[in-house]
């Protein structure tokens, strides 16, 4: 412990240095390195509100910046963006049903409906609140056991990748709130959809129709976008001018004493999970909010109100997508893999500064690695001192007349499906989606598990096939005894498939009967 | 194998007339990768110094998609005016060609080559797992278990994949290639023992090789000697 308090002095002495910086022919003493953490993570939680730009853009674009600064105010400034644009993600999702940020997908669901209900002030504050609790203990968790995490992520191969996926799956389903064969119908869509794309073993197109754009695959924003923000526009237009007005009914900015009795259990969940389930190579962060949100729904007293506005919802994803987007650090400190397309980019940021990643880092430049664990906590402080006050003026935006809210919204998230790749093409692609999507609405069929399919199908086609190429075919590999992590995925899968399959084991069976009965 | 990573790459029949005032606005540079890959970094390192070099703004703009056909496509149907640069690697110069059935463009036609920008050299690195020491075991020990090895690679005819197929081709070795997305979970995989060797370049496979508890990656010169076109003067002998 002693060595751990050593070190994070060492690191916040680093954050809090005074510089003497040149600027315009001034020479100037200032706290450098905290002046870039703010700037970082100011640009973060705009592009975090603005849906579907990115902090992958927003980083390549601000490269060449660091080029001329030292390698550690480089770094903190673009983690900062990182992890700022994690807190401002959920902003659009709660008011207007527009996931800012991927990670951001599972707010909407019960963080809009409790906007609905004129709690958009205390589902945004339970936003920040969650992120920034996750935020300061996963930002710990990083500087404690980073070694040892990333030997646990290193245990992770195809197989158990593979198992846990098919957990994700199942528990896909219960995602849903209302039927549950229409739930299964659009997890297969969803899995559908992942296919899309060139094939990882074969390098041959599927279901590309000979459009180059589609060669990748569909882009997650694109469809994300689609089903939500733009399906939930058509759906506001088709009621004339009658469009729900929040306002009148904004009540408290700040939870109730009752909404925080609720959300702290889930909020420590949450954490938990995003800690564990960010240091897995591959998309941790998305994995985290889904798997928190569904866990909820399992183990919550409150479960009967998930998808219509429980404070659960949102508290859990978002404290479990902050943790996961801090723990996803651990990889890239400690082996030099990047876990996902923004530490990609940083580790590109630390090679053009002379810095090659690994696990050397921390022993030959520890001013430079505990500077970057304390820069977090500095960061996730002003991350909650900014977006509390901010809150009431989000709120305000919700006065805005509809007639000219919706195009602004419209507007920004064609310019942010169209950053990514600069596709117009993408674009018209996020139309067709919130087509369908609305489509789906009429039919009763929510769009949470299509999306949860869509993340998970081609992952797990990858490790499956990848897996049983490793094995020689061997289809045995997933159970077997040296694989105890996949055979525990897999028999925790069987075991909730048995829940579902058989309500009468359920606690609340009658809900699942109401739901068949609706089919 | 040498990897002739970059090659800037003009549109076609570049007016030679403009070359005096050129250039009198932004030059548009076209990166046919996602950000944050190697070719991306690359890039915007050039962008920043070409900006001061030409006193014009020259402006990065990724175009990812279809394994690079897209970015380079668009420079090919760019009007040929000298303002559109396009950032082209192996794979979209001369890989890609032969590998989809209808490319297009055409590399040689459609563009003309301006530099040879970076030369990332591809290494051979191995898990600690394998108790081969040098290329020769792990010759001798890929023949002595043929279809045994697996080597992993970024993607199905990448670099890497077929500088794999080239080594056992040459060697007469047969070991199984295993395809990830990227360098990344390959790498990871291979750090945990599951793949045994792959062919990566030196700016990916780096950061995962440096430690000694990792895979270990030669020193340059006998890294030399592992890389595929000296291989082939090392395997004769052999």
């Amino acid at each position: 412990m002693e060595g751990i308090f050593g070190n994070l002095a060492i690191g916040f002495i680093e954050v809090f240095k005074l510089q003497a910086i040149t600027l315009g022919g001034m020479t100037m003493t200032l706290p450098f390195n905290i002046i870039m953490c703010l700037i970082g993570v100011l640009l973060g939680t705009l592009i975090g509100v603005l849906p579907g730009i990115g902090p992958v853009a927003t980083i390549a674009m601000l490269l060449p910046v660091t080029f001329n600064l030292a390698p550690i105010a480089a770094l903190i400034m673009l983690a900062g963006i990182y992890y700022g644009a994690q807190y401002g993600g959920s902003t659009t999702a709660i008011l207007v049903n527009l996931p800012g940020e991927s990670s951001s997908v599972v707010t909407c669901l019960d963080g809009y409906q409790m906007a609905r209900q004129g709690r958009a002030g205390p589902a945004l504050a339970t936003a920040a609140i969650a992120s920034f609790f996750a935020g300061c203990v996963s930002t710990l968790v990083v500087a404690m056991f980073a070694p040892p995490l990333a030997e646990v992520a290193l245990k992770f191969g195809p197989a158990e990748y593979f198992s846990l996926m098919v957990l994700g799956l199942v528990a896909a389903v219960v995602l849903a709130s209302g039927s549950l064969v229409k739930a299964i119908c659009m997890v297969l869509l969803g899995l559908l959809l992942g296919l899309v794309g060139t094939d990882v073993n074969s390098g041959v197109l599927r279901f590309a129709f000979g459009i180059s754009e589609m060669a990748d695959g569909i882009g997650f924003v694109t469809v994300a976008m689609g089903m939500f923000g733009i399906c939930e526009i058509i759906a506001n237009l088709e009621q004339k001018e009658h469009r729900e007005v929040f306002t009148s009914k904004v009540g408290s900015l700040m939870p109730s004493k009752e909404d925080w009795k609720r959300m702290w259990k889930p909020i420590l969940r949450g954490t938990t999970l995003g800690s564990a389930l960010g240091i897995l190579p591959g998309g941790g962060a998305l994995l985290a909010s889904f798997g928190a949100y569904t866990l909820e729904k399992k183990v919550s007293a409150y479960a009967h109100q998930f998808g219509k506005g429980a404070i659960e919802g949102v508290a859990a994803p978002e404290a479990a997508n902050n943790a996961g987007a801090q723990t996803s650090f651990i990889p890239l400190l400690t082996l030099g893999i990047p876990s996902n397309a923004v530490m990609a980019l940083m580790i590109g940021a630390m090679m053009i500064q002379g810095i090659a990643p690994g696990p050397q880092v921390m022993t030959e430049r520890p001013q430079l690695f505990w500077g970057m664990i304390a820069s977090m906590w500095v960061g996730n402080l002003m991350l909650v001192i900014l977006n509390l006050p901010l809150i009431g003026m989000w709120i305000k935006l919700l006065t805005v007349p509809y007639r000219i809210l919706y195009p602004s919204i419209l507007l920004f998230m064609a310019i942010g499906v169209f950053s990514i790749s600069n596709q117009p093409f993408d674009c018209f692609l996020m139309a067709m989606f919130g087509l369908l999507g609305y489509v789906c609405v009429k039919l009763g069929c929510e769009p949470a598990p299509l999306i949860l399919g869509f993340i998970l199908g081609p992952l797990m086609e990858e490790n499956l096939r990848r897996a049983m190429l490793l094995s020689r075919g061997d289809p045995f590999v997933f159970i077997s005894p040296s694989k105890p992590i996949s055979m525990g995925f897999l028999i925790a899968s069987v075991a909730l498939l048995v829940i579902i399959a058989l309500p009468a084991l359920r606690k609340k069976r009658e809900e699942v009967f109401v739901a068949e009965e609706k089919t | 194998m040498k990897r002739a990573l970059l090659l800037l790459a003009l549109a076609a029949a570049a007016s030679v007339a403009a070359a005096q005032s050129w250039p009198s606005k932004p030059v548009r540079l076209i990166v046919p990768y996602a950000p944050g890959g190697p070719v991306d970094i690359s890039a915007r390192l050039l962008a920043a110094k070409l900006q001061d070099a030409l006193g014009q703004a020259v402006v990065p703009e990724n175009r990812p998609g279809a394994g690079g056909n897209i970015g380079v496509d668009l420079a090919a149907k760019s009007p040929p005016d000298g303002y559109t640069l396009v950032m082209s690697a192996i794979a979209t110069l001369a890989i890609n060609p032969s590998l989809y059935p209808s490319l297009p463009y055409d590399p040689l036609k459609d563009l003309r080559h301006v530099t040879l920008l970076v030369q990332v050299p591809n290494v051979l690195i191995v898990t600690n797992e394998l108790p081969a020491k040098n290329v020769k075991e792990l010759i001798a020990l890929a023949k002595q278990r043929p279809g045994k090895l697996d080597f992993g690679s970024g993607s199905t005819g990448s670099t890497g994949h077929l500088a794999g197929e080239m080594f056992k081709s040459m060697t007469g070795t047969f070991m199984v290639h295993i395809p990830y997305k990227g360098s990344a979970p390959a790498l990871a995989d291979m750090m945990a023992g599951r793949v045994h060797l792959m062919f990566d370049n030196l700016a990916s496979a780096l950061p995962a090789s440096r430690p000694k508890r990792c895979a270990r990656s030669r020193r340059p010169p006998s890294c030399a000697r592992a890389s595929c076109p000296s291989c082939r003067r090392w395997t004769k002998p052999a």
